[in-house]
């Protein structure tokens, strides 16, 4: 990564001063400007960090503040993070203790359990193996209300060896979004729409023709048919729209990209997973996107890796031991996480050393770290641990430990209001996300997570 | 305020033309069904019914009507332990709520949803679909169904003449352009289940990138010869190869157009490439269409056009889609005579392809082959699932080779296919010890090295041991976990794939635990599912999979589980069933469970869930099934006959 800082600035001032006449592609071009110009951004970027196989509570609870146990929780309890002892996992972060808040005991189960809640992680909602999407995922609705080129940038890493898979983030109902595992791949798909145009010009050519075509298709269809098509006619128009937004931005300004090495064609899930959190980190500097997210083996069928420099064993293997109690596996485990959180500082540091509006971008950056598998390889989400760390003007990122009373205990809530918080920090206020749980009060499920928002 | 009066008025006048006849009976329906439980004195799950007036435009809530019809629909209401009412009251209640919702621009659109669900084909009666109609009117709605990602994978090596294209060996990777989102327990490939969205557009845009250079480098050069290097008639010969037609004036002009703007700004041979990419992402090579021609029937029906039935047929009998010969016997012969249908069909019955499609029927209808995704920990447990899925396979085909009695010589027979010890490299062989560190492959079916072999052969297991693909240890091991047994899941199996009963999800809250007490046996441990809340799925699920527990969590047969005589009880039709063997012998016995079993084949090759009108195809495929001694292939082809696969309704 190595997009300078005053190039950054100058090459989102030049854009807006060049493009200000498209419509389309004013409110984001705005929105860079205003950046550029030193003005405050009131919607934050988010970079969500999944990662697979559970995460124990213990494995980011401070080692000096008490772990009390989820069935013995009986009342919210808060603890200041700031010059903490913190566990392994967390260590990479610890200079970040201030910007931090790990929230323990959010209660999840109205998304299932397994060894994966897969999309049901982003959605609030019971996937049931992942074989059903109820709706769009927390980080697909944050992604098309910024209206950057890439709504949403998915990177990930599965132990299934393809290039893709579908495991995490969706659009809408049974609209799984592409979760880039090869990061050359992946390079290309964000980056080559702006070293070169030709790929996007062709493609227009060819959105032009088959619009067209399908348009003719539809005409004799009707009901669910007809939809079908609507469908596959949306997608060609939100692609047209996203290479529009993207040949904005070519050939521009001087815009270093990440410099492709042997990490990006490595098979070991270590490199593959610094390339994406490069990949992701880019283009949230560049202002391609706001919302990035990283899968690291989310799903049951992406989540056991070999991180051979890490572990001995697979993630699998690990689960089971970390819950027999092993303290060879625990550690494994740990080394693994704090490896994600090495990335997610690294991350940061880029983040911070960017100027933007009176601060830097890490004010206006949400990092979201959290398993897919709730607390346990084994989960039934009856507490779901969750690290944040960021800046953003709408929530209150400020170096404490929430911890949440037990189900049924007054203060419970569930992860349904940390989705909500999140969006009303990127301005879009609703009620609730995800689906609730019948006979729970609104108070526990809808709404913000009140202590969070600013 | 007048204009609302008038509307109402209107509204209630309309209703009670309707359905307004019928409403002392709805009401009487309610009563004597739901009130007693959502009335004055009680209100279970917060819901009254008593003040629920259906003749009455406004009054009631559109969720609560909603809800009524959902739960009717879906079998759900009223409770089973309750008096039932007859099928056709709730038929005519569920008409009325249909009406009235219809009245205001709506519908039961959840029920209507899911009941077009793969995973919902059991709550179709089952009765009414082996009862003879008044009249027999059986056809599928007019649909456009995706590829499947074999037959799109089969295809584009076709149109390329490259047999290497998308050959994959890492983990069966495919294309990714045509995932499979479908719930678990279900045929993959339903029409009204997949499309393309923004995610796979996107990877589609790319892999047809692939296909199209393909085409370019084998392909366009002998066809611009043909064409006498003629750069239209190039591109209309390319059409007919993708299409199997020749394309209208306006189709090669729309073609010709994308040809010039390409050819402004890139060099000749990118510019056609883009044509054939283009050809490759029209709707027409990516869906298979199907919504009949002619003058529909008193019925509404149409019948397929004899190309559409041609390809209809084709994709059925091959996943590669219909050859030359089949196109051409449809256009000559008369396509929707059954007798002229059969007789060009029945060679296709024998062929590889049309083997290779009963494979992936059985494969999809057991899940056997998930044994190789079920994780179990190396170190504490060796064994070869995919060998065993294998073995599997062997069995299936046999039995479809013969194809006498097929449902039950898969449910019964003994003579199990054992791939031997050894591993086969090209023509050097290993022992699979030496190659893997496997220990126990012959373990998982009771037998020694020596009788497990070195080659593969077939064995006669002990038939009070083995009976059938039920006690195969390759679908023991497709339903169990690193741990234990999945008694529960295989019930699900049982209960939903030869009873056709309904199971209906878990609540989104259910808390799946089962104890870790090691000193409990399975059986003991699943007591837990007795509690109130659960009981009443887990009764359609627990006896019908707790007689498998006669065999360990690798399909081993066993006598003892923690060092106490195995208990393999369960229960069948209120009856105790003492083993395994006993159990699947009596299914096999069962006229239902084989109706249940042709309702899923007929779900397989029709690629929907059967409905009502369909009743005649079931009742025809039955009688085929039996009069030919149990031929699969006989009732398929009763099926490719059937007037549910040769008409459409709009």
């Amino acid at each position: 990564m190595n997009i300078r800082t005053t190039t950054r600035r100058h090459f989102l001032k030049g854009l807006t001063l060049s493009l200000g006449g498209a419509t389309y592609l004013s409110p984001m071009l705005r929105r860079i400007g205003q950046g550029a110009d030193g003005i405050e951004r009131k919607a934050p970027r988010f970079l969500f960090v999944l990662e697979g196989n559970g995460l124990p509570p213990t494995q980011v609870h401070p080692l000096d503040v008490p772990f009390v146990a989820r069935p013995e929780r009986q009342r919210l309890t808060s603890h200041p993070l700031d010059g903490r002892h913190f566990p392994a996992s967390l260590k990479p972060v610890a200079a970040y203790a201030k910007r931090m808040l790990v929230l323990q005991g959010l209660n999840g189960e109205v998304c299932g359990g397994g060894h994966s809640t897969s999309h049901g992680a982003l959605g609030a909602y019971n996937t049931r193996d992942g074989k059903v999407i109820h709706d769009a995922t927390v980080d697909c609705v944050l992604g098309r209300k910024a209206g950057t080129v890439f709504d949403n940038v998915i990177l990930g890493i599965s132990a299934q060896d393809r290039d893709v898979v579908f495991n995490c983030s969706a659009y809408g109902p049974n609209q799984s979004a592409a979760t880039f595992c090869n990061p050359t791949a992946a390079y290309h798909r964000i980056f080559g729409a702006l070293s070169g145009s030709k790929v996007t010009r062709q493609q227009g050519l060819l959105m032009d023709y088959l619009q067209e075509d399908i348009q003719r298709a539809r005409g004799s269809l009707a009901g669910e048919e007809k939809a079908k098509l609507d469908a596959y006619l949306d997608a060609y128009d939100s692609i047209r729209q996203r290479n529009q937004r993207a040949q904005a931005f070519a050939g521009r300004g001087a815009l270093d990209l990440p410099k492709m090495d042997a990490r990006y064609t490595a098979e070991g899930p270590e490199e593959r997973l610094d390339a994406h959190f490069e990949l992701g980190t880019a283009a949230l500097v560049a202002g391609l996107t706001d919302v990035v997210t990283i899968a690291s083996g989310v799903g049951f069928r992406h989540f056991s890796i070999q991180f051979s420099k890490l572990a001995s064993d697979i993630k699998h293997v690990i689960g089971h031991a970390v819950i027999a109690g092993s303290p060879t596996a625990i550690a494994q485990a740990e080394a693994i996480r704090a490896y994600h959180f090495e990335l997610i500082a690294r991350t940061m540091r880029k983040l911070e050393s960017m100027p933007e509006g009176n601060g830097t971008m890490l004010d206006n950056t949400v990092i979201v770290y959290l398993s897919d598998a709730a607390n346990s390889h084994h989960t039934q989400c009856q507490e779901w641990p969750y690290v944040l760390l960021g800046g953003a003007p709408r929530l209150k990122l400020d170096g404490r430990c929430l911890v949440y009373p037990n189900r049924g205990a007054a203060g419970w809530r569930t992860v349904n209001t940390i989705h909500t918080a999140l969006l009303r920090a990127a301005g879009v206020p609703q009620d609730g996300f995800g689906h609730f749980m019948k006979g729970v009060d609104d108070v526990v499920q809808k709404g913000p997570l009140s202590e969070i928002i600013a | 305020m007048k204009r609302s009066c008038f509307l109402l008025l209107s509204w209630i006048a309309i209703y009670r033309a309707t359905a307004g006849a019928e409403e002392p009976d709805l009401r009487s329906f309610l009563k004597e069904h739901c009130v007693s439980c959502h009335g004055a004195e009680k209100q279970k799950g917060k819901v009254r019914l008593d003040q629920l007036d259906l003749l009455h435009p406004t009054a009631p809530d559109r969720a609560l009507l909603e809800r009524v019809g959902e739960q009717l629909a879906l079998q759900e209401m009223p409770p089973e332990d309750k008096p039932q009412p007859k099928r056709a009251a709730v038929e005519e209640m569920i008409a009325a709520i249909e009406n009235l919702l219809a009245l205001r621009g709506e519908r039961i659109s959840s029920a209507h949803e899911k009941l077009q669900r793969p995973d919902y084909g059991n709550y179709v009666d089952h009765d009414t679909l082996f009862t003879e109609p008044p009249v027999r009117k059986a056809s599928t709605p007019g649909r456009i169904w995706r590829l499947n990602v074999d037959s799109w994978i089969a295809k584009t090596q076709d149109w390329t003449h490259t047999p290497a294209l998308f050959r994959d060996n890492r983990n069966n990777a495919k294309p990714v352009s045509f995932p499979y989102q479908g719930p678990d327990h279900a045929f993959l490939d339903y029409a009204n289940i997949h499309w393309f969205d923004k995610s796979t557009t996107e990877m589609l845009l790319l892999e047809t990138e692939q296909v199209a250079r393909a085409f370019m480098q084998r392909r366009w050069d002998p066809l611009k010869k043909n064409a006498g290097g003629a750069q239209e008639r190039t591109i209309a010969l390319s059409f007919n190869v993708i299409t199997g037609r020749a394309a209208t004036p306006e189709e090669l002009a729309s073609l010709m157009r994308l040809r010039d703007r390409a050819a402004k700004e890139n060099p000749a041979e990118e510019a056609d490439q883009l044509v054939v990419q283009a050809m490759l992402l029209r709707p027409e090579a990516l869906f298979r269409s199907e919504f009949g021609e002619g003058e529909p029937d008193r019925f509404g029906r149409k019948l397929l056009s004899a190309h559409d039935l041609a390809i209809a047929l084709g994709f059925a009998v091959n996943v590669a889609g219909p050859d030359d010969a089949l196109l051409a016997a449809l256009q000559k012969g008369n396509a929707h005579d059954a007798a002229y249908l059969a007789s060009v069909l029945r060679p296709y019955l024998r062929t590889p392809a049309m083997r290779d499609r009963l494979l992936r029927f059985a494969q999809e209808y057991f899940e056997y082959p998930h044994a190789a995704e079920v994780f179990k920990d190396a170190k504490i447990h060796d064994y070869q699932p995919v060998r065993l899925v294998e073995d599997a396979d062997e069995f299936v085909l046999r039995i479809l080779d013969e194809d006498r009695d097929v449902l039950r010589q898969w449910l019964t027979s003994t003579n199990y296919h054992v791939r031997g010890m050894f591993n086969y490299h090209g023509t050097k062989i290993a022992h699979i010890r030496s190659d893997n560190g496997f220990k126990d492959y012959h373990g998982n079916y009771n037998l020694t090295e020596i009788e497990a072999g070195k080659e593969p052969h077939w064995v006669d297991m002990p038939a009070d041991e083995r009976a059938g693909l039920l006690t195969h240890p390759a679908w023991l091991l497709a339903f169990s976990d690193n741990q234990k047994n999945q008694a529960i899941q295989r019930g699900r199996w049982v209960t939903t794939k030869l009873l056709g009963g309904i199971v209906p999800d878990a609540p989104v809250e259910v808390d799946a635990r089962l104890p870790d007490d090691p000193a409990l046996t399975l059986r003991e441990k699943m007591q837990v599912t007795r509690a109130e809340a659960c009981v009443s799925c887990h009764k359609k699920m627990d006896p019908t999979g707790l007689p498998f527990e006669q065999f360990d969590l690798f399909g081993k047969y066993r006598t003892e589980e923690n060092n106490r005589p195995v208990v393999t009880t369960g229960m069948l039709w209120g009856r105790e069933v003492a083993n395994p063997i006993e159990y699947v012998r009596t299914l096999a016995d069962s006229k239902k469970v084989h109706q249940v079993f042709l309702r899923h084949v007929f779900r397989f090759f029709l690629g929907r869930n059967e409905s009502a009108d369909d009743a005649p195809t079931l009742i025809d495929m039955e009688k085929a099934y039996w009069s030919s001694q149990g031929s699969l292939k006989e009732t398929v082809l009763t099926l490719l006959t059937s007037d549910s696969f040769l008409y459409r309704t709009p």
